[in-house]
């Protein structure tokens, strides 16, 4: 018997698998070899109890050198789906799935996922996308043309086009009339003065013509048929007409001081934020 | 754009997992694809430059719109059809069912671990597109790669036991 011989019965040999004459044979050539001497004695020692540390540190060696086990044998299947892994692992890693069902489990399941997961690469988009995404890329003025041609009659008919027109209108106005630096602002404020100027005038007008109308009616009575009736009619006539001018003054000065407030407000709502107009 | 609008719809659509936010957001990139193509380089793919287009747009409309993708799963009547043609009718019952279930397996995935599974998985980008899209290095993308693929394959497992035995 040579050492490769005593080699391959070695384990046979620890375990007391060998027949008589197979056993007498390894004997001999221990006595004879001191390397399988030293070999078995290795390989003694290793079937001895380890304690602690030692049997930790056997295990660590092992889950490194001699198949993975369930965490690594994971990463392993994960990587197998690119073909990353080189045949010694796949032995490895297959000699592992023989005898363990959680990871033959998960190996199929990877398989399926290879299998299913392409098929969500796509999803089927509703067929006006193209048509909209055209429509978004055509030039400026086509767009415009057919907004007018398609969108802008339907949206005039629309019920409250009119009052959104409205406020749209008033609003452009106000924006126009009233912002700092428009060649119209001051238009506005131009349109009331004329208003202003215009009532003072008729005010004057008016409160003269009843003063007039007055001294014309008390002149006529005076002159009348009727003058000659008496004393007491004259006195009454007379009282009719400082009665009219009376009346005609007030009505003057009260329209003259509800302008002057009136101005009041509007010269102060120019400077200020506008208060309530005083009563 | 009818050659890639399912593949940049189905990319919106596991970004923002709403519909109409996807198709809006699809609209949006091909209106960018269209006004940027003069940028493309001759020499450059498409497929990748237009997926970039795509992640990015994803990612800013997520940002306009302030919104986190769920965490939860999709319910199962907000899973769309699907593109594609050929399976008869009960395969495609059956397909739709597998799809319906990795829909919900994936919505339970952190975003990076999704976003990987997506880019690897889903539409085959080879890892160094993947690099240059994430920029990230290549062991970064193998890694995180594999570990996706562990969490999605237990997550199917546990929404489904009979997948996979």
């Amino acid at each position: 018997m040579d050492c490769r011989s005593l080699e391959l019965r070695l384990e046979a040999l620890l375990d007391g698998g060998l027949t008589g004459a197979e056993r007498s044979d390894c004997m001999a050539h221990l006595e004879t070899c001191p390397q399988c001497q030293e070999l078995l004695g290795l390989a003694a020692t290793a079937l001895l109890p380890m304690e602690g540390a030692n049997l930790r540190l056997a295990e660590g060696i092992l889950a490194q050198t001699s198949g993975p086990t369930c965490g690594p044998a994971a990463e392993q299947l994960a990587s197998a789906l690119d073909g990353a892994l080189d045949p010694t692992d796949r032995m490895l890693l297959d000699l592992h799935l023989a005898d363990c069902a959680e990871c033959r489990a998960l190996a199929r399941t990877f398989e399926l996922l290879r299998r299913d997961l392409p098929r969500l690469a796509e999803v089927r988009a509703d067929s006006r996308l193209v048509d909209d995404v055209l429509a978004a890329t055509l030039p400026a003025s086509v767009r415009l043309r057919r907004w007018w041609t398609t969108a802008w009659p339907q949206w005039v008919r629309r019920p409250r086009f009119a009052s959104e027109a409205a406020f749209a209108v008033t609003l452009a106005l106000l924006i126009v009339l009233e912002a700092g630096g428009s060649p119209l602002q001051a238009l506005s404020k131009r349109a009331v003065d004329a208003t202003r100027s215009a009532a003072e005038t008729t005010l004057q007008a008016s409160t003269e013509a009843v003063e007039r109308r007055a001294a014309a009616t008390v002149d006529s009575v005076r002159r009348s048929p009727a003058a000659r009736l008496g004393p007491r009619s004259r006195a009454f006539v007379g009282a009719a007409h400082d009665r009219t001018l009376t009346a005609a003054r007030e009505v003057r000065a009260a329209l003259g001081t509800f302008w002057e407030r009136a101005a009041s407000w509007w010269k102060s709502s120019e400077e200020a934020p506008p208060p309530p107009p005083a009563r | 754009m009818r050659r890639h609008q399912n593949r940049v719809f189905a990319i919106a659509l596991h970004y923002l997992r709403d519909r109409e936010e996807a198709r809006d957001t699809t609209q949006e990139i091909f209106i960018k694809v269209y006004r940027g193509l003069a940028t493309l380089e001759r020499d450059r793919p498409f497929l990748p430059w237009l997926l970039r287009l795509a992640r990015n747009g994803c990612i800013d409309r997520i940002r306009r719109l302030k919104i986190r993708t769920p965490e939860i799963s999709v319910p199962i009547e907000d899973v769309p059809g699907l593109a594609g043609a050929g399976p008869s009718p009960e395969e495609a019952h059956l397909g739709d069912l597998r799809s319906q279930l990795l829909y919900r397996a994936l919505g339970t995935l952190p975003a990076a671990s999704r976003e990987m599974i997506l880019l690897k998985d889903i539409q085959q980008l080879k890892l160094e597109e993947i690099c240059e899209l994430l920029a990230l290095p290549l062991g970064t993308v193998k890694s995180r790669s594999f570990r996706a693929r562990i969490e999605l394959a237990k997550a199917v497992q546990a929404l489904d036991p009979s997948y996979g035995a």
